[in-house]
């Protein structure tokens, strides 16, 4: 592979939770094919916490929902020579029922908008427990007690008493906390949270980071962070992968993203969030809008929005390995 | 590029509201019987000047947009005053706030939902100059300076709204807005739903917009590093008041009631560095409902102040302004020493 991307298939086997290898999930649509993950590697390592940062439409959900086989196909089509792999376990074209059995058990997952993953039919404990009866053979009983313990774990207060209401009963942060006591029902060995504070306000944000912060910790598991949040990916990942237009176009360690951006994509995502110690500059924007997944531009693909494209970009260009974990897909970082 | 001129606060403010409150019913039964208030905004008072911009933050549900809609009476207040250059707002007639609207208008967040899909961009502009009388002799002509003048471009004109990105809506919402060529502009949460990248591009085109034709904005969002990048004064509500109003750096320096301090250090910073030693105050519960709020101080139930006492949960503390025009209604705010 050309285009083996940070860690990818450099990194030692054992030490990779997940590895993600030339994923490229399209989309058949009346308009044509939708390249919505075209290219994508990176690795997830036992304990530590990687961010997927990108705007919309740069492919990062899609990401996370075909790691997770949640996509429909058609009309998603994982292509040929995508690879998956969770603990050595190839996860592309495995039969649904193991994907159940890894789901909600070992590989776990929580959404940006907690309201419309739960149920609203049922009470909170019954949905934490579904998982607990299913993967790990409790009884009714059993269950209850290990939801309410759940609910404890993740900072809800009066556990036995909200583990018999509805979801309507409760705040978005407090959803969100039912959410991720489902998730950490089966002590998976990977979470992957897409966007999980984007709904909340940032006093609750900053409660739920912190809660899953002290999680990934007391319970040794890696977290896959998804986010359009610079900011949160700053506070809380140890790695970052940078996404544009379908394709990684920057790894690295989160000191080194965010004090030495070398893709110009990433510097002007950088550059275009207003400071709280330097307020009155003036922003720097990106001009235009990422493009349309149905015609990615020819050649670099930010080519069109970028503040030093010239010569050289016209042509396609590869992810530049830079040192270990550390990438960048962008021909001037060669020199 | 020439710097927004110094504000004059000798002259009489642009817009003055006072004890401005808005509740809504909440209704129950058969005969919608009025069972209790959801008190959205619950005494609200501020200034603004003439090409100022002052930023209103808070939490959903406090209150900001409501704020902003009383104010141009789009909501009916239920009680207090708001002056629009000297002239009641509350006392308009229909003919009177057809008028207001000439040189008050708003901009809201979603750009799909406040533009009428089955309307052209042109039809749209030539529309909100026909209400007004405006426009005249060419209407068509304006609405195309117009649109180039919030950076689009002519040929747009016969385009529909689907036809354009979350970026453009937003200019295109701008351009309607500016159609009436108002001096005051409320801005509800303008870039919330747009991506940074194009944030930034609808920020500096308001801020370029404000220093050409002398603006005025009540510029209402969330983000609390936005509202600072873009205001001269930032007022933080709670739970319907105003807790803390300072100018922009002050607050953000030297923050004064426990909301506001809470609030500032709970904003994610763009810089891995020092994260692990970063001072963070991390409220604990949410926000209480509206249609039952705590006595005395609002926040008191989620205070960190360890000055807290017996007054905040009896005694509202009405903010009291320092010397510098930095307020906060704290019976015990923090300050620097």
């Amino acid at each position: 592979m050309t285009d083996g991307s940070a860690g990818g298939g450099q990194v030692v086997q054992s030490e990779s939770l997940l590895t993600v290898e030339d994923l490229r999930t399209w989309f058949l649509t009346d308009q044509g094919v939708a390249r919505a993950v075209d290219g994508v590697s990176f690795d997830v390592r036992p304990q530590e916490t990687l961010g997927i940062v990108g705007e919309s439409g740069c492919g990062k959900t899609v990401t996370s929902l075909s790691i997770l086989g949640l996509l429909p196909q058609p009309p998603a089509q994982i292509q040929e020579g995508s690879s998956i792999r969770f603990r050595g376990e190839e996860l592309v074209g495995a039969a649904e029922k193991r994907m159940r059995s890894l789901r909600g058990n070992e590989i776990s997952m929580i959404f940006q908008e907690p309201m419309s993953s739960l149920n609203p039919v049922y009470r909170v404990g019954d949905q934490i427990g579904e998982a607990l009866r299913l993967h790990r053979g409790l009884d009714r009983r059993g269950a209850r007690a290990e939801a309410v313990r759940l609910l404890t774990e993740v900072g809800i207060p009066e556990p036995h008493r909200r583990v018999d209401e509805y979801p309507h009963q409760l705040s978005g942060g407090m959803r969100q906390r039912v959410m991720i006591a489902m998730a950490l029902s089966c002590e998976p060995k990977l979470l992957i949270a897409d966007e999980p504070t984007t709904a909340l306000d940032v006093t609750i944000q900053a409660q739920i980071l912190e809660l899953l912060a002290s999680l990934r910790d007391s319970h040794g598991m890696a977290v896959l962070l998804i986010t359009h949040d610079l900011g949160v990916v700053a506070e809380v990942c140890d790695r970052v992968v940078v996404m544009y237009a379908g394709q990684v176009v920057e790894t690295g360690t989160v000191y080194e993203i965010f004090q030495d951006p070398k893709h110009p994509y990433t510097r002007g995502l950088l550059e275009s969030l207003p400071s709280v110690e330097d307020p009155g500059q003036r922003l720097q924007s990106i001009p235009g809008t990422v493009p349309n997944p149905i015609a990615w531009p020819d050649g670099c693909r930010f080519q069109d929005r970028c503040a030093v494209a010239g010569e050289g970009c016209e042509r396609a260009q590869t992810l530049h390995e830079l040192g270990p974990d550390r990438s960048a897909r962008c021909w001037r970082v060669e020199s | 590029m020439t710097p927004k001129p110094a504000i004059d606060r000798s002259r009489p403010p642009l817009l003055s509201v006072r004890g401005l409150k808005k509740h809504f019913p909440i209704r129950k039964g058969t005969f919608g019987r009025v069972v209790g208030h959801v008190k959205a905004v619950d005494g609200v008072d501020f200034d603004l000047w003439p090409g100022e911009t002052l930023g209103l933050v808070g939490e959903s549900g406090c209150g900001k947009s409501t704020t902003g809609r009383a104010v141009l009476r789009l909501l009916e207040p239920t009680a207090g005053t708001v002056l629009f250059d000297g002239q009641d707002v509350g006392a308009l007639d229909r003919d009177g706030l057809r008028k207001l609207r000439r040189r008050a208008q708003i901009v809201f967040q979603d750009p799909f939902g406040s533009l009428n899909p089955r309307m052209s961009v042109g039809a749209m502009l030539e529309e909100a100059l026909k209400v007004h009388g405006l426009g005249l002799p060419n209407r068509r002509d304006r609405a195309v300076e117009l649109l180039e003048r919030v950076g689009l471009r002519s040929e747009h004109i016969d385009r529909y709204p689907h036809e354009f990105s979350g970026g453009q809506r937003q200019r295109l919402g701008i351009a309607r807005a500016l159609s009436v060529e108002p001096d005051f502009l409320v801005l509800d949460e303008p870039v919330s739903a747009l991506d940074v990248s194009v944030q930034a591009q609808v920020v500096n085109l308001l801020e370029d917009l404000q220093r050409e034709l002398g603006l005025t904005y009540l510029f209402i969002a969330h983000d609390l590093a936005l509202v600072e990048h873009v205001s001269d004064r930032v007022a933080v509500m709670y739970l319907g008041r105003i807790a803390e109003t300072a100018a922009s750096d002050d607050l953000y320096r030297d923050p004064r009631h426990p909301y506001t301090h809470a609030l500032l250090s709970a904003v994610p910073r763009a810089d891995p560095v020092g994260r692990e030693t970063r001072e963070r105050v991390v409220l604990s519960g949410d926000v209480p409902s509206p249609s039952d709020p705590p006595s005395g101080c609002p926040f008191h139930p989620r205070c960190p102040n360890p000055r807290k006492d017996e007054r905040c949960s009896t005694v509202y503390p009405h903010a009291e302004t320092a010397g510098d025009g930095h307020s906060a209604a704290c019976h015990h705010p923090y300050f620097k020493v």
